[in-house]
């Protein structure tokens, strides 16, 4: 069943001085509790794809749709993990969690036990009545997480969630991410600059160039490393033939003075 | 023995602290009396003008005698009340405006001028106006306190409005949330502070144009008390006034800075 299916988009930002094109004819699909990755350059229009599908960004050009309703009139719920993890640092923890619920005015007990539950189940149910600043990059990374699954979102977008954080709490949350993504079934985007993390983590990948921002290629991860979690396909023997076909691509973009 | 150790450097800093902090004071009390000193003994030997520039001795009998008398109370509380009123009018307003000008982009770009020039505008230059409009009473002072802070409280909360990361607006619009939850969730908490200080500032101004107001129209409170004993010559009561209103100033300021500290912690 295809979820989400964007057709030819295109965005250009406009202001006052001109206007930039950061996507030119972006089109690929998504069937349900599938998990792919973006990969590219910076400035290659990766944060401007997941604004479009989480209706932050209007498109200029082309058609998306989600369970075949144009995004416009659907009412499909999207979770979206900004590229920081954005905590409001007035707010605890568990306010932060429960303020999507908040926001759409049903906060009730069932929802503060879900809130709690996930919270156990990544956690860090001992720090939700502090402040994010009071946590570490990946603890925050985590609430932000638990605060973007609170809706219970099908489609799932995570903008360079684990760029900030050092490499083992990165592999670990990984994991935690895909295994809580796996259990709820959800349909996820992940944008990465990160080859390995790309490859470990998802069913698909999307490469983008920049200038304006165009899909290069779409690779199909090996059906071996999708079954294992992330750590584990890291060290798959699958593993290192897909790396090296994405890093001699990108090496070829370099080359021809695309710059990555 | 380690730990003892620890302590006894703590302990140490502790008393060096306690050392700097006395002799800080000390300095402060010694200017403070060296001032008065000299401010005495130079009126009594005639080296000023009594006469212009009285004495602490002359201010402080006369304090004390107007305290007594209850006549200096009717003149503090009624430029108090002005104060504070022009003060929280002006500051509620302007977060009030600010808050509007929020809301509607168009409405910041169409009032934009005017607040440049109201802004730019030496507001006490208003004063004659406000009377003519409101009358020679409490309504113009007090119209003068707020005018004067009303402006800048407008002009700063709205740029810190407009400072707040545009990524917690994106959070919140990503769960659907509309123009007023935007704001009470993240632009009014995330401007807080700046919305604080500006209390401090405001407490300053609205001193400066309650004085001011009451030079012009008054016939009670401080204001008024220093044009009086000007016109009469009697500049005791001009130096017993100047320095009720320094006390009161510094009094006022200190308590916002209790509630700046106050509210820091409770609304975090
Ligand atoms: N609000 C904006 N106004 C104008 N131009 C923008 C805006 N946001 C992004 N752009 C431009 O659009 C292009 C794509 O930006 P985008 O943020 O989507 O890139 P990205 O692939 O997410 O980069 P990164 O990996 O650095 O996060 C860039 O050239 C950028 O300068
Ligand atoms: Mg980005």
């Amino acid at each position: 069943m295809t979820i989400l299916k964007l057709a030819g988009i295109s965005h250009h930002y406009f202001s006052k001085n001109g206007y930039t094109k950061a996507l030119e004819d972006i089109s690929f699909s998504l069937e349900r509790g599938e998990f792919i990755s973006i990969l590219g350059p910076s400035g290659c229009g990766k944060s401007t794809i997941l604004s479009i599908i989480a209706r932050l960004l209007q498109h200029t050009s082309g058609d998306i749709f989600i369970h075949e309703v144009p995004i416009k009139e659907s009412k499909e719920e999207i979770g979206y993990m900004l590229q920081q993890d954005y905590l409001f640092p007035w707010k605890t923890v568990l306010q932060n969690v429960l303020l999507g619920p908040k926001i759409q005015k049903r906060e009730d007990e069932a929802i503060e036990d879900r809130a709690n539950v996930l919270l156990q189940e990544v956690g860090l149910s001992n720090v939700k009545n502090q402040y994010p600043t009071e946590l570490s990059g990946g603890m925050r990374q985590r609430a932000a997480l638990v605060r973007t699954l609170m809706n219970n979102p099908e489609i799932f977008l995570l903008d360079e969630p684990f760029s900030s954080l050092d490499f083992q709490t990165k592999l670990k949350l990984e994991d935690l991410v895909a295994t809580i993504l796996n259990q709820y079934e959800k349909t996820t985007i992940l944008v990465t600059h990160d080859i390995g993390e790309a490859i470990a983590m998802s069913d698909r990948i999307i490469m983008m160039e920049a200038n304006p921002g165009r899909i290069v290629k779409i690779y199909d991860v090996p059906t071996e490393l999708r079954a294992e979690s992330p750590i584990v396909a890291r060290k798959h023997d699958a593993f290192q033939p897909i790396f090296d076909t994405i890093w001699q691509e990108l090496e070829k973009k370099e080359k021809s003075g695309e710059g990555i | 023995m380690k730990p003892l150790k620890d302590e006894q450097l703590y302990e140490a800093y502790q008393k060096g602290l306690k050392k700097e902090r006395k002799i800080v004071l000390t300095w402060q009390v010694g200017i403070a009396v060296i001032f008065f000193l000299c401010w005495e003994i130079s009126s009594r030997l005639y080296i000023i003008d009594p006469l212009l520039f009285s004495s602490p001795s002359k201010i402080f009998d006369l304090i004390l005698t107007r305290i007594a008398n209850g006549s200096l109370f009717v003149h503090v509380s009624v430029t108090l009340f002005e104060t504070l009123l022009g003060f929280l009018i002006g500051t509620i307003g302007g977060v009030l405006i600010a808050t509007s000008l929020w809301y509607s982009n168009r409405f910041a770009n169409i009032m934009d001028p005017y607040l440049v020039i109201f802004n730019a505008m030496p507001k006490v230059a208003l004063g004659p106006i406000l009377i003519v409009a409101l009358g020679p009473g409490y309504l113009s002072i007090i119209a003068m306190g707020f005018i004067i802070s009303v402006i800048v409280t407008t002009l700063v909360v709205y740029r810190a409005f407009l400072e707040v990361d545009r990524n917690y607006t994106m959070v919140l619009r990503s769960f659907g949330a509309n123009q007023s939850q935007i704001f009470k969730e993240a632009i009014f908490p995330a401007s807080l502070p700046v919305m604080i200080s500006t209390l401090k500032v405001n407490v300053g101004l609205s001193w400066v144009g309650v004085i001011v107001g009451e030079y012009l129209v008054s016939k009670q409170g401080l204001g008024y008390l220093i044009i009086y004993g000007f016109q009469v010559f009697d500049f005791s009561l001009v130096m017993a006034s100047l320095v009720i209103i320094a006390i009161l100033a510094a009094l006022m300021y200190k308590g916002v800075e209790k509630l700046e500290a106050w509210l820091m912690k409770h609304t975090k």
